[in-house]
């Protein structure tokens, strides 16, 4: 049983090279990306980014120590050939004191931010804007109340305003979460969570459901709009405002009458503000995502696709094609024939 | 003519033993039960992680559909947790506590039996939703009210929440079948603080099993309940969805500890053995395994950071959570202090053990980094978590359960296992590890939640998913190897000794393997590490007692299967139909009372 006394030295020190490899890889490739958490443009996003950075090198410390204490003694203390028992040590008490000691006292340090952290994230800032979220399987509504309108799967915000956002859930529990902005919350059938934010830059942001809802919980994303004070006033503006009425004798139009004609009826499940067809029927459909900016989002079927035309077209013909198992019907030929269809997505499009 | 005889004799004896495995109640056969059985579903768990993983391989992909692919992520933890790695921390209690601590068998013999059995239909049924492709595809936390009846109607739901029903069972049955072993039948001279680790953290594990199941078995019936009896207690407007997190943590967070704190006790036997000095610390380790315990019942909530229960349960389930830290820290240094100082033997059993301290920190350092909240709330359920409770379960308890497996099995089957194999074993599964988990850190700092079934392209998550594919592949052959070595080894193995590795602990004082009395003379405890006090210190002079005439075994039986295929049926018929669950029910009874008188010689 020789062989397994002995062990190469090398092949002991070749265990750290991979994992350091990848640290190595990981610190120069990671982040950078449309959902990093360390690309913080939000105060919430900053603060546990800040509070992470002192903990995680401290734990690249305590890491290297421990690893390399282990590496070293596998190293140093290899039975030859011969060797007597080596002194029968049971212990030192003042050694293990100081070493429950030790990571207590770390422990505590790291708790100290930990608790006036979270204690910040949870207080409700001066003056916030509200925006309600309802997480439906598998999309996103958030309806701005105070100013009387909703939209669906795409936020929008104004930058350097406290914004509360104030969740539940219609049917599971999902969970808020835009990595750059703000940490998440779950939303929770009959009940109501909270996050405070502010974005401090503008832009577009992504973000998406992160607890698993059902067989679409991977294409439940969202996106948040931040914009300048005065934009956000102009956009809520359209908003209130409702869908623009398509010049008559357009595709648009054309457009508008297949979407509440009985083959298609998305009426039924889906509102566009102000939208009402010849016989008086109004858009206030409510299964679905209120679809009176559609044309405006980057995104459909909560970020299944990018919003073309063509990839409208596709959702609409069978949107289980690329969300598969998701609530909406497909819409065959006779329901929709290949005109109509046409009509319908440069509507749907141009609603903005 | 005499062929034909000769031939029915050999299927005769083959009946015989198979009669002879079936009605066991051998602690040591169980154990090989239990270690075969949970090894195979080891294999299943890894087959569904290898779809999981070649799913995510690249962006986009259809190769499995969403609804296959929750089946798969779901039964993927179920299996490695409750059918795998579980069950196969119960086979070395089952072949070495006994040993260990004397002790010619378990307390409760026909229970052990009960206890495998039920776990293993349990873990059949639990499996069968795959027949009828309705298995649980709610996560293995089946969350409410996802998992009501409303939004995930059928079958699917039910297998859960009868199969882990049924399998705690088992647990139960064997977490107080082997808390009174070890209380009571423990050798003369063998005092609480001269019992060997392994030992020490089993008798843990027990009492974490015996107070932590209790609260699954309320939630799982109460989500029985909700879901075929039409009852409230998970509604969202009659009850409460957040009860169900509650319930499910308050036994899912000691279930961790039930499954690492083995390992824990294994290692601790393995390195002092092949550092060739005693555990360092030995009463710090088992009162910071202790401290764990009771501690591992006050941090549930820090599952449920983000349910919004506000900043104060918050702030103190972070204080509880990161308060574990400590005795955990405490472990991870004594070992380290244990290797110092020492004579050290790579075997491929040490270097996995090896390993254990090392991955696990990894695992424990992570874990303290999402007790702190505001951290939790950008970790928490992102694939950071994913590599997180790797780093802790495979890491950790599976590499621990790969070194006892090299450890003891000499004492098992009598010869040693192929240390060349092994060696490439222990490479090929530390590094396919490594390359599978911890690129997953990476990804959950670039914010991929855990889970989904797909992720678009554009978000930069291609080239650590395809790493952690490329590592998964490389684990799995590493495992496959592990078999190789194991089926080799058991077939033309060096032979090995009664105390191959110059052991510390008694069980190296018998044959290899035992024979079925374990031992001839009932052991006299002198000393902790008694075996190596013998060799080293008094010389040699073994104490036992007088030579035992009658040495009585336990007779098989089996009406303990008769039993546990009773309670599978009576949880098979709340799936589908309420009439297998009385037939289940009237041979369980019929069962029981046959127990009861079943004559004891």
């Amino acid at each position: 049983m020789a062989d397994w006394i002995r062990c190469k030295r090398g092949v002991v020190l070749g265990s750290l090279v991979p994992l350091l490899a990848l640290t190595l890889a990981g610190c120069g490739i990671t982040g950078g990306e449309v959902q990093s958490a360390n690309e913080l443009a939000g105060d919430n996003a900053r603060s546990i980014w800040n509070l992470f950075v002192p903990i995680f090198w401290l734990s690249v410390v305590i890491f290297v120590l421990v690893q390399g204490a282990l590496i070293w003694a596998v190293i140093k203390f290899r039975y030859k050939d011969g060797d007597p028992p080596p002194a029968q040590l049971h212990g030192n008490t003042k050694v293990e004191v100081a070493w429950t000691i030790a990571p207590a006292i770390i422990l505590a340090v790291i708790l100290v931010p930990t608790i006036t952290t979270i204690a910040d994230l949870a207080s409700e800032p001066d003056d916030p804007y509200t925006i309600d979220v309802i997480g439906h399987q598998w999309w996103w509504e958030f309806d701005y109340e105070d100013d009387g309108f909703a939209t669906g799967n795409v936020m929008h915000i104004p930058v350097d305003q406290p914004i509360r956002v104030r969740m539940t859930a219609s049917d599971v529990i999902h969970s808020f979460y835009a990595p750059q902005l703000f940490g998440k919350q779950d939303l929770i059938p009959g009940r109501e969570t909270n996050i405070y934010f502010t974005a401090e830059q503008t832009g577009e942001f992504y973000g998406q459901c992160y607890e698993f809802c059902g067989v679409q919980h991977a294409n439940m994303h969202f996106r948040i709009m931040v914009h300048e004070q005065d934009e956000f006033d102009d956009w809520v503006a359209s908003q209130q405002a409702g869908a623009l009425e398509p010049e008559p004798d357009t595709l648009e139009a054309q457009g508008k009458e297949v979407f509440f004609q009985p083959g298609a009826a998305c009426h039924a499940c889906h509102a566009i503000d102000g939208a009402v067809a010849e016989d008086g029927t109004e858009a206030i459909g409510q299964v679905g995502p209120n679809l009176t900016n559609l044309g405006d989002r980057p995104i459909i079927g909560a970020g299944s696709l990018e919003n073309t035309p063509e990839n409208l077209r596709d959702w609409i013909r069978d949107p289980h094609e690329s969300k598969p198992g998701n609530e909406m019907p497909a819409f065959s030929q006779d329901q929709i024939s290949d005109e109509d269809l046409d009509a319908l997505v440069a509507y749907l499009s141009s609603l903005r | 003519m005499a062929q034909a005889v000769a031939a029915k004799d050999e299927q005769l004896d083959r009946w015989a033993v198979i009669w002879d495995w079936i009605t066991t109640s051998d602690h040591k056969k169980i154990g090989l039960l239990y270690f075969w059985t949970s090894l195979t579903f080891f294999f299943v768990g890894g087959l569904l992680a290898l779809g999981v993983r070649s799913q995510l391989a690249v962006p986009n992909s259809t190769m499995i559909s969403p609804d296959v692919y929750n089946q798969f992520f779901t039964m993927h933890a179920l299996v490695m947790i409750f059918l795998a790695l579980m069950p196969m921390s119960v086979a070395f209690f089952n072949y070495i506590i006994p040993l260990q601590i004397g002790a010619r068998d378990v307390a409760f013999p026909r229970l052990n039996s009960f206890s495998y059995w039920v776990y293993l239909f349990g873990g059949l049924l639990l499996c069968s939703g795959f027949l009828f492709g309705e298995a649980p595809d709610i996560g293995w936390t089946g969350y409410t009210s996802l998992s009501s009846a409303q939004y995930t109607p059928g079958m699917s739901g039910d297998f859960y929440v009868m199969g882990l029903q049924v399998l705690g069972i088992s647990s139960l049955a064997g977490g107080l079948n082997f808390f009174v072993t070890i209380v009571n039948m423990r050798a003369p001279g063998m005092s609480l603080m001269r019992m060997p680790i392994f030992v020490w953290m089993s008798l843990i594990t027990f009492v974490l099993i015996m107070l932590a199941f209790p609260s699954l078995t309320v939630a799982l019936f109460a989500l029985m309940m909700d879901r075929n009896f039409d009852t409230v207690f998970f509604s969202a407007s009659d009850g409460s969805v957040v009860m169900w997190q509650h319930l499910f943590w308050i036994f899912g967070h000691p279930e961790v500890y039930i499954l690492i704190l083995p390992a824990f006790g294994i290692i601790s036997e393995v390195l002092p053995t092949f550092s060739r000095k005693p555990l360092f610390g030995y009463s710090f380790v088992v009162f910071s395994g202790i401290a764990i315990a009771f501690l591992g019942f006050g941090v549930w909530v820090h599952h449920m950071f983000t349910v919004g229960m506000g900043p104060i349960p918050n702030m103190v389930f972070s204080t509880t959570t990161m308060l574990i830290a400590i005795p955990t820290g405490v472990k991870i240094l004594n070992w380290v202090a244990t290797l110092w100082g020492g004579s050290i033997r790579l075997t491929t059993a040490m270097l996995f053990a090896t390993a254990f301290v090392g991955m696990f920190t990894i695992g424990g350092i992570s874990g303290v980094m999402h007790a702190a909240v505001p951290i939790d709330y950008w970790q928490h359920d992102t694939y950071f978590v994913v590599a997180h409770l790797h780093y802790v379960l495979f890491g950790g308890t599976m590499f621990g359960l790969i070194a006892g497996t090299y450890y003891w099995f000499p004492k098992m089957f009598g010869r040693y296992m192929s240390e060349s194999i092994g060696r490439v074993h222990f490479w090929l599964t530390l590094i396919g590890f490594n390359l599978t988990f911890f690129p997953m850190h990476f990804l959950g700092v670039d914010g991929m939640p855990r889970r989904i079934y797909t992720y678009p392209s554009d978000y930069g998550y291609e080239l650590w998913n395809m790493v952690a594919t490329i590592g998964a592949y490389l684990l799995g052959l590493g495992m496959a190897l592990m078999v190789y070595n194991l089926i080799k080894s058991i077939r033309s193995g060096e032979p090995a000794s009664a105390d191959p590795w110059d052991g510390r602990t008694i069980e190296w004082t018998t044959t290899s393997p035992p024979a079925k009395h374990n031992f001839d003379h009932t052991p006299q405890i002198r000393a902790r590490d008694d075996f190596w006090d013998q060799k080293y210190n008094r010389k040699g002079e073994a104490e036992t007692t007088p030579a035992e005439e009658h040495i009585h075994l336990p007779p098989g039986s089996y009406i303990p299967l008769l039993v546990a295929l009773g309670l599978m049926l009576m949880g098979a018929g709340v799936i589908f139909t309420l009439w297998l669950s009385v037939i289940g029910g009237i041979v369980v009874t019929v069962g029981l009372f046959a127990w009861a008188f079943e004559p004891n010689d």
